[in-house]
């Protein structure tokens, strides 16, 4: 006898979950599923609530189905199984890398950008006397075009190392500066200030370019180094943290990836997803450090600046790995899954001795670890993959 | 074929007995978004077969269910994942 179309709403669900799938195999499953709910129904066993709930079941059931008919699932666990496979997980490993570095530039692009119209440049006392430009000249060009420089702000002169080069900063970008023979009687003279090195500034919230030239003049008086209420020195905005976020990223895929040995799409999708979104933590906190933190300009202390910018990052970058490298050791080697249900093993009578150890189980039945029954205990942790997993 | 403890559970569940898919929720407490895909993959697998129960359908008036019984194979794994997984028995009896 065929079951009767139900009108219930749980029969809804079930007619709404088997149209997702073919309809070779749709009549059977349909009608599987209302037998289930037409018995329920009929011994009363089951709240009406419940029932819901186990309708609701039908779609995860019909899109499991669905993935077991679908052609491409058959032609990825084909691919899986082939040594092409490892060549192709390779090249999409590297495609992910790619655009994460590529999606971190423009983020750092949009981060930097933020409020553009009130970052200025200072001064830029290279490329000429021996050192690199400071801001890559197209945006500085830019700036002097909007004439968002110190000079706007005031007189002021520049050095570069112990020698006086020009008396305004946005001459001294891009002209073959002579060193001013006057420099010196420029520097005494009222109102200008010692010399400062290459930088670039942000207005803080709240203040406008007129307060960041009394703040520049009041400093110039005081002759005591910046104030800085007003402006955020922004320094080295123009260079990418590459050693820090490189080796992040390296440490990471390390520890992540290579060091498990993994061999199933799962384990990699886990492994690049936790890579992503370390990298996204650092790079994020990283960027928001520099646009919003008033420490950044070092002024007198020579390095200072450098070292905020990278030090903070690669501190961050270690913490994050040392954690994940804890994280990876409680994780199966082959899926990737938290490892769960520890057991203690060992024998009771030789605790003097031994203090046996910890076996945890990959829920998956790939394999289990051994670990020291203390934590922190420097035991050899050991993996033991079972037959017919691959390792 | 990877087994879960949730496959455990499943497999111990028929084994017991509980041969529909309702049941089967009922005796393992699982949603029945896990159980039916399991149950799939469990039969794709060759751990499990499914019958249509026509004789029973005729006694309560009502369509007949697809009722799951073990294979072979079947009952081997279970035999190897009751002495992986010993809690599989204390949880579903």
């Amino acid at each position: 006898m065929a079951p009767k179309p139900r009108l219930s709403v749980a029969g809804l669900l079930v007619a709404a979950a088997g149209r997702i799938l073919p309809a070779a195999r749709r009549a059977d499953w349909v009608r599987e599923w209302n037998a289930e709910l037409w018995h329920a129904e009929r011994s009363g066993s089951v709240s009406d609530r419940t029932l819901l709930t186990r309708a609701l079941g039908a779609f995860a059931d019909a899109s499991f189905l669905l993935r077991q008919e679908h052609e491409i699932g058959i032609r990825l666990r084909e691919m899986r199984s082939s040594r092409f496979g490892s060549v192709a997980v390779l090249v999409v490993v590297a495609a992910i890398l790619a655009f994460a570095t590529r999606g971190f530039q423009s983020g750092r692009a949009l981060l930097l950008n933020r409020e553009s119209d009130r970052i200025f440049l200072l001064s830029q006392p290279s490329p000429f006397m021996g050192s690199g430009a400071r801001v890559p000249p197209p945006q500085a060009a830019a700036w002097i075009a909007n004439g968002r420089t110190a000079e706007s702000l005031g007189r002021w002169w520049v050095s570069a190392g112990s020698r006086c080069v020009a008396d305004r900063p946005a001459v001294a970008l891009f002209s073959e500066t002579q060193m001013k023979p006057d420099c010196e009687a420029i520097s005494l003279a009222p109102g200008v200030i010692a010399g400062f090195s290459g930088l670039i500034g942000r207005l803080k919230p709240g203040y406008t370019f007129a307060d960041a030239e009394k703040e520049l003049a009041a400093t110039a008086e005081l002759g005591v180094g910046w104030l800085r209420p007003a402006i955020v020195p922004v320094t080295q905005l123009h260079k990418a943290p590459l050693v820090p976020i490189g080796g992040a990223l390296l440490l990471l895929v390390v520890f992540n990836v290579f060091g498990l040995r993994n061999c199933s799409m799962e384990a990699w999708g886990w492994g690049l997803s936790r890579i992503a979104l370390s990298f996204g933590i650092v790079a994020g906190l990283w960027l928001e450090i520099v646009a919003r933190a008033p420490f950044t300009e070092a002024g007198s202390i020579p390095g200072l600046s450098a070292m905020g910018s990278y030090v903070f990052p690669a501190i961050a970058a270690t913490l994050i790995a040392l954690r994940l490298r804890r994280d990876v050791q409680r994780r199966c080697r082959t899926c990737y899954r938290l490892l769960s249900m520890p057991v203690f093993v060992g024998f009771s009578g030789r605790c003097l001795f031994d203090s046996g150890g910890i076996e945890y189980l990959c829920s998956a039945h790939h394999g289990a670890l051994l670990t020291g029954s203390v934590p922190g205990q420097s035991v050899a942790e050991e993996w033991s993959q079972w037959p017919g997993t691959c390792a | 074929m990877n087994l879960t403890y949730t496959s455990g559970l499943i497999l111990h569940a028929v084994a017991l007995g509980q041969a529909y898919g309702f049941d089967i929720i009922d005796q393992t407490g699982l949603p029945s978004g896990t159980v039916y895909p399991a149950l799939r993959r469990l039969e794709s697998g060759g751990l499990l077969e499914s019958i249509w129960d026509h004789k029973n359908a005729e006694k309560s008036g009502g369509p007949p269910r697809k009722y799951y019984r073990l294979t072979r194979q079947g009952r081997e794994h279970l035999e190897a994942l009751r002495a992986r997984y010993p809690l599989l028995e204390r949880i579903a009896k």
